[in-house]
Formats: C-alpha cells, structure tokens, sequence
C-alpha cells in the first residue's frame, strides 16, 4: 500500500514546502533554507543508495544546481521534490561516470564511510549508524533500477508519476520495480534480520506475512 | 506482501516524516536516551519494511538536523553553500530565467481530465458521423441492390444459360442480330424460360419444395396445373424446334446468295452509271474528254455484264 500512503504523507509537508518554495523565487533566503532542509534528508537518502559515501558531495553539487534554476521551476510542494530528486539523480549519474572513468579502491572507501559515521559516536547514533548501513548494503544489493525506484518511493517520497518521471522510465515499469526491490528486501531482510537487535522486530514479522 | 499486510499497524508510523522525525529528535534532544527508546520502540511498533528503509537512510541527515537545530552545530556546510548559490542566483538575476520543459512539474491531473473529456468528446461526435455516414451509404447501396441491379441478376443468367444451350438460334435469329451479352442483360424471352425450365422440371419435381418457388410455379401457372405440365412443355418444345426449323430454312439460302445479290446490285449501278454518263455526253455533245470517260463507263458496264 506504499502507493496509497505516500502521497498523503507527504501532502502535509507539501504545502509548506510549496510556499517555502514560491517565496524564495521571490527572493527570499530563509524559505529557501527552509526548502532545502525540508527536502534534503530524503535527497540524501536517495543519492545514498546511488553512490555512497559520495552523496554528500552530490548533494551539495546538485543544490548549487538547485539554487541557480531555483527561478525556472514551476510547481508544488510535490513537485518540487520530483525536480530536485531529478536534478541530484543527474548529478549522481556524471558522479558515477567520472568514477567509472577514475576507479577508486574498496579499502579506501570503507575509510570513507567510517570517517563520516565518526563524528556522531554516542550510543544511539552508532546504533542507526549501523542500521543505515545494513540498510544501505541491501539497498545497493539491488539491481539500479529497482533500488532507485525503492528509494525515490520510499525515501524521497514521490508518488509513482513523480518518480517515473524523475527516473525518465513509464509508471507502470516503475511501480513493478519499486514493488520487486520491496520483495526483495523484505526476504533478505526476513534471512539476515534474525540475531540482530536493531531491526529483530520488523524483519522477522515480514518474514512470517511473506 | 509483508508491507501490505502490516499497512494497517504501520500506519500512524508511515504517516512520519523526516521533518516529523526531525522534531522528534529536537523535542527528544535533551536525553540521547529517551531517543533510542523511541526508535527502538519505532522500529518494533512498524515493521513495515518502507518506514525502516525511511528511517535507516535518513537518519544520518535527521541527526545532523537534530544537532543544528540544537545548536551544537552552525547551519550544515551543504545549507550555507546552497544558500550562498541561491544569494548569488538572485543577485545575478538568473531567477529570471525562462521555464524550460523539464523544469515544469505543476500537477497535470486537471489538464488530463479536462483532456480526456475533449477526447471522449471528439471521439463521441466523430462516431456518430462515421457511423451516420456509413449508415446513409448502406441504405442508398440496398435501394439500388432492391431497384435494379441485384434482384434481375439471377433472372439474367437463367437467359444466358438457356441462349447458350441450344434454342437461342431461332431466337438470336428472328428476334434480333445483337450479341448474346447484349440480349443478356434484358427481361428474358419466356419462351427460353419455358424451354430451360420444362427441361429441368423433370428432374426436380418430386424432389422436396423445390416446386414451390416462383420460377416453377409460374411454369405451373403458364401450363394450366401441375398435370399439364408435361403436355405444355413438349407443345412449347415442338413450337420453339419449329420456330428454329423455319429460322434455319430461311438463313442457309440466304447466306448463300448473299454476295451474288450485292454483286448484281454493284453491277446494276455500275451499268446504271454507265448509262447516265452515256446520257450526259448526249446531251452535251462535242467535248471528248466526256466522251472517254464515257468509253470506259461502257466498258465497266459491260465487264459487269460478263460476269454476271
């Protein structure tokens, strides 16, 4: 029922982004602020799932984009969400070219990740810190297609036309993949999940429904 | 599966957002505790699988939301560098630029509606017109089928086979000398009808109704009762071998002298031109160049005699 849900989760927040928005094409800095941190965790969610570590970078790339085009957008709260995801998704893209074209080693990645989860190191946030990356790892576990179509349902909260769009696919195909890279999860979740604390409850309950 | 059948625990957790949790977090800020109670409790409470996902891959972004909005850090690096960009955007006018097709994400469900309603619309009307048109052209083709064309066709190839099987001569012969395709395409002799029919009756009648349509009953009709029938087509046979006798008489001789007629025919004005020239040089006397031609109109006329 995700395609149910996640509209009306996200109408809330839609209209005071959409006003947000509107006023900082009319030039005002704080609502843009306000724009970004209503639409950057679920941006860097999904950038997450595409290229990693990097996301941050990715994200801060894009929101120059964002910022600068700022005054061709037309559209909602919603929409807005379905611009910006497609403005980061192109970053992420050329992102994953230039490292296609320069490959970095795994050792230095897992660096990476261990650099950025450093900072937060009380003991809740090493406890989510870790989930994130269990959840990550199964994310990035999924071919692209059904991953993006996870994250941009999920994470980004766009509806199915949305993301269709966002990823340039039709909403029939993105709605299959979305619901397939679910499936998946929620078994891989349902074999992994058993010993662990964090995520004991959730899996093992998908587990037994599926 | 798993998802849909937890929807309805799930629900009130699915509602959440990153900014709810966000705020979440800000009210929970103070105790670090109370917090991973309330994500574990989360967790527990909504298994469904899209809210953990949700939770698990923002909440590195929500605790650092949480930390601004606690102050313990300055507005985050990616929010000034994107609030700079959106300072130098505006100043330098590029919030000005033109909308470009990918840039607009308004809603498009009124458009579509209002869209398809045209469509449906179109279509509608289009429909009646076609079908009234095709409708028109179907009842004037029947008209034509009913008034002229379709009913004789039957009718017509009834007469070719009866011309063509043998007493179409006589006809051919008194009637008229125009091809058979042209015959064809009139209302049939009744003559040849009898004949075709008389000759066919043998073998249908006793066979089931077959008796009972129009042509035959007509040949009833014609022969005065069924029991005369016999009697009527073999007066109708002798009448119509008669009529061929009498036609094929009178065409064998004629063909025969055919050309000797026309010969004497030619000749006769050969000799009556002969003669009318002969007169005129009689009458205007004394030119000789009249008087040869004249010569020769003789001799014309007398070759013409020899031969004949």
């Amino acid at each position: 029922m995700g395609q149910g849900g996640e509209p009306r989760r996200a109408q809330a927040y839609d209209g005071e982004l959409g006003a947000a928005v509107t006023r900082a094409q009319d030039g005002d800095e704080a609502a843009f602020a306000v724009a970004y941190r209503i639409v950057q965790p679920g941006l860097l969610g999904y950038l997450r799932g595409i290229v990693g570590e990097d996301a941050e970078d990715v994200a801060s790339d894009a929101w120059l984009e964002i910022a600068r085009d700022l005054g061709r957008f037309k559209g909602d709260g919603a929409g807005f969400r379905g611009w910006t995801a497609t403005i980061a998704r192109h970053r992420a893209l050329d992102h994953l070219r230039r490292l296609r074209v320069r490959p970095r080693s795994a050792v230095l990645d897992q660096d990476v990740v261990l650099d950025l989860a450093g900072p937060h190191s009380t003991h809740d946030e090493a406890l989510e810190s870790l989930s994130t990356e269990h959840a990550l790892e199964l994310v990035r576990g999924l071919p692209r297609d059904q991953a993006e179509a996870v994250l941009l349902r999920v994470v980004v909260g766009l509806d199915g036309p949305a993301a269709a769009r966002v990823l340039g696919k039709r909403p029939g195909a993105v709605r299959t993949a979305a619901h397939r890279g679910l499936k998946r999860l929620a078994h891989q979740l349902g074999a992994a999940g058993a010993g662990e604390g964090v995520t004991d409850g959730g899996p093992r309950t998908l587990g037994e429904s599926t | 599966m798993g998802e849909r059948l937890n929807d309805g625990a799930g629900h009130s957790r699915r509602r959440t957002h990153p900014v709810d949790a966000a705020a979440d977090h800000e009210a929970a800020a103070g105790a670090p505790e109370a917090a991973a109670a309330g994500a574990a409790a989360a967790g527990a409470a909504a298994p469904a699988l899209e809210a953990l996902l949700l939770r698990a891959l923002s909440s590195q972004a929500l605790s650092s939301q949480a930390l601004h909005a606690q102050g313990l850090r300055g507005p985050g690096d990616g929010e000034r560098r994107a609030v700079a960009a959106f300072r130098a955007a505006r100043d330098a006018g590029a919030h000005k630029a033109r909308t470009r097709r990918r840039d607009d994400w308004r809603p498009r469900d009124r458009r579509h509606t209002v869209r398809s309603l045209r469509a449906t619309l179109s279509v509608l009307v289009a429909g009646l017109t076609l079908g009234g048109v095709a409708f028109a052209a179907v009842g004037s083709s029947t008209d034509g089928v009913a008034g002229g064309a379709g009913r004789p066709e039957p009718a017509a190839t009834t007469t070719a086979t009866a011309s063509a099987s043998g007493a179409g001569s006589a006809d051919t012969v008194s009637v008229s000398p125009q091809p058979p395709a042209a015959t064809g395409r009139d209302r049939p002799v009744s003559a040849e009808d009898t004949d075709a029919h008389c000759r066919a009756y043998e073998k249908v009648v006793g066979r089931g109704k077959a008796t009972d349509s129009t042509a035959w009953q007509r040949l009833v009709t014609a022969a005065g009762g069924a029991e005369n029938v016999v009697a009527y087509c073999e007066a109708a046979a002798a009448a119509a071998a008669a009529t061929s006798e009498s036609g094929s008489a009178g065409g064998g001789p004629k063909s025969g002298t055919s050309p000797k007629t026309d010969k004497t025919a030619e000749a006769g004005s050969g000799v009556g031109a002969g003669k009318t020239q002969k007169a005129e040089p009689a009458a205007k006397a004394g030119k000789t160049p009249e008087v040869g031609q004249s010569a020769k109109a003789t001799k014309a006329a007398k070759s013409g005699a020899e031969s004949q």
